[in-house]
Order: structure tokens, then C-alpha cells, then sequence
């Protein structure tokens, strides 16, 4: 196959994505481990090569001698072609075998509009789509990653997931089967029962087949209910505590060709005290816990060792929030700057953010800057708990001109709840303000601005998300978030501000399976079967063929996507736990209407979220 | 510094873009002395000679690096050599003088191997002696950026030898490039099996670069 595999491969753009051999990459011998692992990232190699979780996970499994973990990505379009026309099934980059032999293939759930990645990539493999119609010969499919928070639209497709951290639920999954297999495996009566019970007694192993969800007539769900006694009433969300330094991926693969995120990354610490109402991720990685400083540099210092990246980027949902971080910033920026390797700090709080911090972690190279006031006026982001003022805005921009910077990105979103025009004028007046102050202003180094700041403003959708305080909200139909798209085009354009648009029907899609239950399976797959694939890139999303799918399936889209919630609806994703209680999330949503905002938590006021308890 | 490299098949997808990037990564992880260019986005002062095709695989390949320190070139042969990925191994390293000419800009000529199933009936030998005796040899424009015509690359071709390996041709040659003349392997290849009337599969082709080659008084002699 290795020779088929090579002549497929000089046919295809970038071949990079599939020939493995990468600095840091694990090669075992699979007759000395006990359990093989594909790692399969629904999404091309430059994008899952990137991403933190298949790192942590790469690692955690690899480090264990009875373990061997390899890696498989989405194949692009024309290499899925050349594999069909030549029967090559779906292989690992490491020692090219087929995905369909490993004892388990575990999928990330990072993005709903990767699904239909998933069934392909299970396709190719030759494993049935639907977990009920796999056998003995077939391996386990194990799912994770955020979207294991609400796993409904293709729970039928996976025997077991895991939801939350897995630094420490992943050895006690890999043990289970373990044992497992020392009492005889594959061959044991109704083995792949009695694993799957054994799994559910993890807690935040959540076993699909053990559920059962029930719907009353108007389409809503009534119940989530176990399938038979024994079975635990739901799942509760795994939090690891403390992060431990070992747990992290200090010798990552090293991509040969260019990826997403070319660069070194560090996490500062999981989860966020903010209570930004429409941030999912806000929520289900509570509570917040840190990484110590020391662990922070002594990271940054073996990974440029063990890569030879030239950028370590601190990761986390809010970096400004970190301990010391000023602290943190001049140790590293001591240690990492005679290397000549870059600091970047993405997830800058505007409203922490200072000259001195911007200057000391653009020492070397500068990158751009973003900032994400999300909402236009005061009013609404009050509304959607987002603490940063027009002031806040403006001071940041005229630190980041003063240092030099002449380009600036500004994150909003369109379609929040309660938004009106008022709210979209705000925007573009607000990013008025910040033009204007650069003609204003001179820089440190004495010298005028010279003509005007590259401004770019990003107006993406809001999208509900299961447990916030707004999964009780409908999204704007397509036709109201293009109009308020084209609203901020006409009149940020002529000002000369860029407008970077994410396309409101991929948005609308995300919807409607963000806060979908097991019916969307059959979406997703009918979907599939006309052809889609990398939903997530605009080139290649159709929204035709996805109205199709519904309509083949009898599904209504805005059912999920564009519905109001009442108070007492009974969730899809009611029988997982994500630790933040369903009274808070009511509390905040009630706050919300009123425009009243939470302070972050950190400062001293518990709001009982539930996640400490 | 001037380095000799191989680049294997194991690495032969790699452009030469990533092959730049992973030796600058390899270089890093050596904890080498490079030295870095100023200014607003420092990069490591790296200069290969000749970029080579992605699918090929090459031995005695060139590439320069400036140190900031002297380092004893055994020694950063043998350290550059445990941090570099498989398929890729520094065989020769050799100090040159500051004010050296550029690797790239010395290139003359590059000596390659070619290797294509015979798909028609055919006699390789004969197929490299009727190309060299040819006065003219036409191949056409390259996609892409380049927006020359067609061209006759007769001359490019300084040397040609083809013999018959079981079901394979196989060449050996050595052709002009650098500079602003060059003439690529596979459009060699493409003359020949035009010559023939197609008889040779293009697609299923591999090319080895051997050696690099600069001008010099008598002639050619190698770069390395």
C-alpha cells in the first residue's frame, strides 16, 4: 500500500498533509503496545496541527508504554478522490495503516460545521457511520472536545465520548480497556456491551446507547432518560485539577509545511471568570484554573527546545486575567528574546490592555493586534455581559498607535439579543472615534501619524450555544444578519475600514446543529451522501445542498436554529452536566433583558455558578 | 558555513519552502550560533543554492549558513544532524570566507537522474544520442508564473546518457541552470518522450539530483 499511497500523494496539492515523518513524531511498533489509538481530526492537516487538544491528547496517550497513538486528518478533495478511485481506505500519517485495524479512533468535536468530516472520514475508513451497526471486527469510536458539551447530533455515531478535560479521564478510559481486553476482548459474548457499560462508570464518559431521548408531540424533547437501571441518571462534566505541568506537550510534532498556528503554545489556564453571556466556552471550562509561573516559563523554554519554533504564543481565553502576567511577560521576553523567538499574546482584554505590555511582547517581531468589544454600544454589550467601555476602546487604540502599531482588528458580533440599529451605528461610530484619534495623536517616537490606521472590523453571527445564559435565545434568520452585515459594509467602507464577514448561512447551519438532538444525525448524513465536506470553508459550504438535506430528512432548520426557547424546555443536552447550574444560567439570562451585568467572580462576588461546588 | 545535504525519499513531498523552514527549526533545536537578519522581522541567515522540485530527491545539495560564532564544522555537522528529521542528513561542512559569493549565485549547472516506465516500445539510449544530435529542441511554455514561450532548450543540455533498466528508462544528464538560462529535468524528459511519440509514463517519473555545479576555468567543477 506504501507505493500506492506515494503515487496518490505527488498527484495531490500539499502532500505535506499526509506524509507523517515530522520532528517529535512517536513511531511504535504495534506488536509491543497493547491498545492503538488514531487520532483523528476532522479538518485539514494545517488546521488540526494546530490545535492544542490533539497535543495534549497525542502526548498523554503516547507517554504510556502500552499505548500508541497516531494521528489521521480530513483528506482534501483531491486526494479523497484518488483514495476512493483506488480503494486506499483512511491511514495514519505515522506508519500509514489503516485507521479501521487501530483498537480505537477517537474524533474531536471542535466545530459543528466539521461534522459531516467525521462520517466522511469514517466512510473512508470502512467503519459504519452508525455506532449500532458496527461489530467486533470494527474499532471503538470515542468522541471529545467542546462540542462533546452538547454531542446529540452525532451521539448515534460514537460508542463512547468524553466530556471535559482529559488529562485524567483518558488514562482511566484506556485502563478500562485494558482490562477489557485481558479478559478476552473482542471475543467475549456481547463484548462491546459489557465495555461500553464499563465505560459508563467513568464519570464523564458518556455511552450514547445507554440513552434515550423521548420527544412530546410538538417536536421538544420531554425526557433524556437511561435506557435501563443500572445507568447513571446523566453525565457530569471532568475537570482536571490542578493542571499539571506534566500532563503538557512539551515535544509537539513539528509540521513540515506551513499550518495555521506556526508556533510554540503555551497555556496560561483553562476556563474564565469573566461571564460573557454568549461565550460557550466561558462556561463549560470553569473553573478557572491556573498554570504557576514557573511552569509557564519552564514550558516556553523546552518547547523552543524541543521545536526550534521561532514564536511561543500564551494561551488562554483571557490572557490579561493571568496572575503577574506583566511579570510573566518580562521573564519570557528576557528568556525568548536573545533566542530571537517571538512572545504573542492573543486574547488581550481591552480593558487591560497597556503600552507596556504591548511593546514588551512585540519586542521582537510585531503582529497584528485584535481587540473583541463584541457589541457596539454600552447598552448591549451591558446586555451580553461583555465589561469593556467605549473608553476602555479608545484608550487601548491610542496606547497600541502611540507604540507604533498602525493596524488594528476589532471583533463584533451581529444578531446578539435585544440588538437594533442604534446598536449597529454605535459600531461604526465607534470605530470613527478610533480613526479620528490617530490623526491626533504622535507617536513615542515623536514623529505624526502619516495617513490613516488600517482598521478592520470582523462582524461574525451570533450563534446560541448550549449552556449559556443565551441557549434560550433564536438566532436572527439569515436574511436579518446579512442585512446587518451590508448595514456596517455601507457605511464602514466608504470610511475605508475593512469589514471581514463569516457567511450568515454557515452561521444558520451552525445553529441549528449547535442546539440539535439525535434527529440531526440523518441531516448530517443525508448531507453528506450529496457531497459535502469542510463545511467550515466558504468555498466549499452549499447552502442549497444543506436545505436539501432537511427537507430529504423532514427537518426544520429554524426549529433548532431561529426558535425561542420557554423557560421550562427540556434541553437535548439536558442529561450532561457541564458543572455551570441551569439557575444561573436563567439568573444571567434574566440579567441580561434587564441589561444588567455580573462582575467577574475573581473579584470577590460568588454568583454560584456552580462550577467551584 | 557551506553544508552538503541529502534530502531522501522519505522527505521527498517537502517543498523547498518547508525544507528552508525546517532547517531553520533544525538549526534552532542545535542550539547553533546563526546569525539572524535585522530589522522589523529577524530570520535566520539561511541561503540554499538551487531549489529543488518537490518529488525529487537530492544528494550533495548546497546550502550556506552565517554563524555569529566559529564552531568547529565536524561538530555542527554531527549536532545539526540529531535534530533534523528523517530523510534529511548533512554529509560534508565547510567554512567560506565572509565576503564569499552567494551559493546561488554561483550555480551553473545541476547533474540529475531521471527514471520513467517505458510505456510504448522504446530504446533509451537512442532516445538521449537523437535528442544531443538534434540542432533544435523545442518544449513548450511552463504554466504558471513563467510567461515565456516555447523554447529551445538544446543548448541547456550539456550532457545526456540513457540506458534501459528492466521495465524503466533511465537517464542520467547534466543541464544548464542558475542564472537566467535553465532547463528542468522534466522537461528534458518531456523532449525525449515526444521524440518517441509518448513512449514513456511522465506521471510515474522520479528525479534525483545529484551535484551542483559552478563554472569555473575548466569548465564545470562541483559547488561543494
Amino acid at each position: 500500500m506504501a507505493v500506492h499511497i506515494d503515487n496518490t500523494i505527488r498527484r495531490v496539492s500539499k502532500p505535506a498533509r499526509y506524509t507523517g515523518g515530522e520532528w517529535n513524531q512517536v513511531v511504535k511498533d504495534h506488536n509491543e503496545v497493547d491498545v492503538s489509538f488514531a487520532f483523528a481530526f476532522p479538518d485539514l492537516y494545517e488546521v488540526g496541527m494546530s490545535n492544542l487538544g490533539l497535543k495534549i491528547v497525542y502526548h498523554l496517550l503516547n507517554r504510556r508504554k502500552d499505548v500508541v497513538c497516531e494521528r489521521v486528518f480530513a483528506p482534501w478533495i483531491d486526494m479523497e478522490a484518488l483514495m476512493r478511485k483506488h480503494r486506499i481506505p483512511l491511514f495514519s500519517l505515522e506508519t500509514r495503516k489503516a485507521i479501521g485495524e487501530f483498537d480505537v479512533v477517537g474524533f474531536t468535536l471542535q466545530y459543528e460545521l466539521t461534522y459531516t468530516n467525521i462520517v466522511n472520514m469514517l466512510d473512508l475508513a470502512g467503519i459504519p457511520v452508525m455506532a449500532r451497526d458496527r461489530t467486533e471486527r470494527d474499532p471503538l469510536i470515542v468522541g471529545g472536545g467542546p462540542g462533546a458539551l452538547n454531542p446529540e447530533p452525532v451521539a448515534d455515531m460514537f460508542d463512547c465520548l468524553l466530556v471535559g478535560d482529559a488529562e485524567d479521564a483518558l488514562d482511566e478510559m484506556v485502563d478500562v480497556y485494558l482490562d477489557w481486553k485481558r479478559h478476552g476482548g473482542r471475543r467475549q459474548p456481547g463484548a462491546r456491551e459489557s465495555l461500553l457499560e464499563a465505560m459508563a462508570t467513568i464519570e464523564g464518559c458518556y455511552v450514547p446507547s445507554l440513552y434515550r431521548p423521548e420527544y412530546n408531540p410538538d417536536g421538544t424533547v420531554r425526557d433524556v432518560r437511561p435506557s435501563r437501571s443500572g445507568v447513571p441518571p446523566g453525565v457530569r462534566r471532568r475537570i482536571a485539577a490542578p493542571l499539571d505541568l506534566a500532563d503538557y506537550p512539551l515535544a509537539p510534532p513539528v509540521p513540515f509545511m506551513e499550518v495555521v498556528h506556526d508556533r510554540a503554545v503555551v497555556e496560561l489556564f483553562r476556563g474564565c471568570t469573566r461571564g460573557c453571556r454568549f461565550c460557550q466556552a466561558g462556561m463549560i471550562y470553569r473553573p478557572v484554573r491556573e498554570r504557576p509561573l514557573e511552569d509557564v516559563v519552564r514550558a516556553s523554554r523546552e518547547l523552543v527546545r524541543n521545536t526550534g519554533y521561532d514564536e511561543v504564543s500564551l494561551m488562554s481565553l483571557s490572557s490579561t486575567d493571568y496572575s503577574g502576567m506583566s511579570g510573566a511577560v518580562r521573564r519570557l521576553v528576557g528568556e525568548l528574546g536573545p533566542l530571537k523567538v517571538n512572545l504573542s499574546l492573543p486574547s488581550l482584554r481591552v480593558d487591560a490592555f497597556s503600552v507596556g505590555i504591548a511593546e514588551q511582547i512585540h519586542s521582537v517581531r510585531k503582529s497584528g493586534l485584535t481587540f473583541a468589544p463584541e457589541a457596539g454600544t454600552q447598552r448591549l454589550r451591558d446586555v451580553i455581559n461583555k465589561r469593556v467601555t467605549d473608553d476602555d476602546i479608545l484608550e487601548a487604540s491610542r496606547a497600541a498607535f502611540e507604540a507604533g502599531w498602525d493596524a488594528i482588528k476589532f471583533y463584533f458580533m451581529v444578531g446578539l439579543p435585544t440588538e437594533t440599529e442604534a446598536d449597529l451605528v454605535g459600531v461604526v461610530s465607534l470605530i470613527g472615534r478610533v480613526a479620528a484619534l490617530y490623526g491626533r495623536m504622535r507617536r513615542s517616537d515623536g514623529r505624526a501619524a502619516r495617513g490613516r490606521p488600517k482598521l478592520t472590523v470582523s462582524a461574525s453571527s451570533f450563534v446560541p450555544k448550549a449552556h449559556t445564559p443565551f441557549q434560550w435565545e433564536g438566532q436572527a434568520t439569515t436574511d436579518e444578519l446579512e442585512a446587518k452585515q451590508a448595514f456596517l459594509r455601507d457605511r464602514l467602507r466608504p470610511r475605508g475600514v475593512r469589514l471581514d464577514w463569516h457567511d450568515a448561512e454557515m452561521s444558520a447551519v451552525e445553529a441549528a446543529i449547535a442546539r440539535g438532538d439525535r434527529r440531526l444525525t440523518a441531516v448530517l448524513i443525508a448531507a453528506w451522501k450529496r457531497g459535502t465536506r469542510f463545511d467550515s470553508w466558504t468555498e466549499m459550504f452549499e447552502w442549497a445542498t444543506w436545505n436539501e438535506a432537511f427537507r430529504d430528512c423532514g427537518v426544520d432548520p429554524s426549529f433548532y436554529a431561529n426558535r425561542r426557547r420557554p423557560d421550562t424546555e427540556v434541553f437535548p443536552w439536558e442529561h450532561i452536566d457541564a458543572r455551570v447550574s441551569k439557575g444561573f444560567l436563567l439568573r444571567e439570562r434574566d440579567k441580561a433583558l434587564a441589561g444588567i451585568t455580573t462582575p467577574d467572580c475573581r473579584s470577590g462576588v460568588c454568583e454560584a455558578c456552580g462550577a467551584c461546588g | 558555513m557551506r553544508l552538503s545535504f541529502e534530502k531522501g525519499p522519505e522527505v521527498r513531498f517537502i517543498s523547498h519552502l518547508d525544507t528552508h523552514r525546517t532547517f531553520a527549526r533544525a538549526l534552532r533545536r542545535a542550539g547553533l550560533p546563526v546569525a539572524f537578519t535585522r530589522g522589523f522581522n529577524p530570520h535566520p541567515k539561511i541561503a540554499f543554492a538551487q531549489p529543488l522540485a518537490v518529488g525529487a530527491t537530492s544528494s550533495s545539495d548546497i546550502l550556506d549558513v552565517e554563524l555569529e560564532s566559529r564552531i568547529d564544522p565536524a561538530e555542527l555537522l554531527r549536532r545539526l544532524n540529531s535534530s533534523l528529521p528523517g530523510g534529511f542528513e548533512v554529509t560534508g561542512a565547510k567554512e567560506i570566507p565572509q565576503d564569499a559569493p552567494s551559493a546561488m549565485s554561483e550555480v551553473a549547472a545541476s547533474e540529475y537522474e531521471a527514471r520513467a516506465p517505458i510505456t510504448g516500445g522504446g530504446d533509451p539510449q537512442g532516445a538521449a544520442l537523437r535528442l544531443l544530435g538534434s540542432p533544435v529542441v523545442i518544449v513548450p511554455a511552463r504554466g504558471g508564473d513563467d510567461r515565456r514561450g516555447p523554447r529551445d532548450i538544446r543548448p541547456l543540455v550539456l550532457r545526456l546518457s540513457g540506458k534501459r533498466e528492466k521495465d524503466a528508462a533511465a537517464f542520467e544528464m547534466l543541464l544548464r541552470s542558475g542564472g537566467g538560462r535553465s532547463v528542468r529535468p522534466d522537461e528534458v524528459l518531456l523532449a525525449v518522450d515526444r521524440m518517441g511519440d509518448g513512449w514513456l509514463d511522465l506521471d510515474a517519473a522520479v528525479y534525483h539530483r545529484r551535484r551542483l555545479y559552478r563554472a569555473s576555468d575548466s569548465g564545470l567543477e562541483p559547488l561543494d
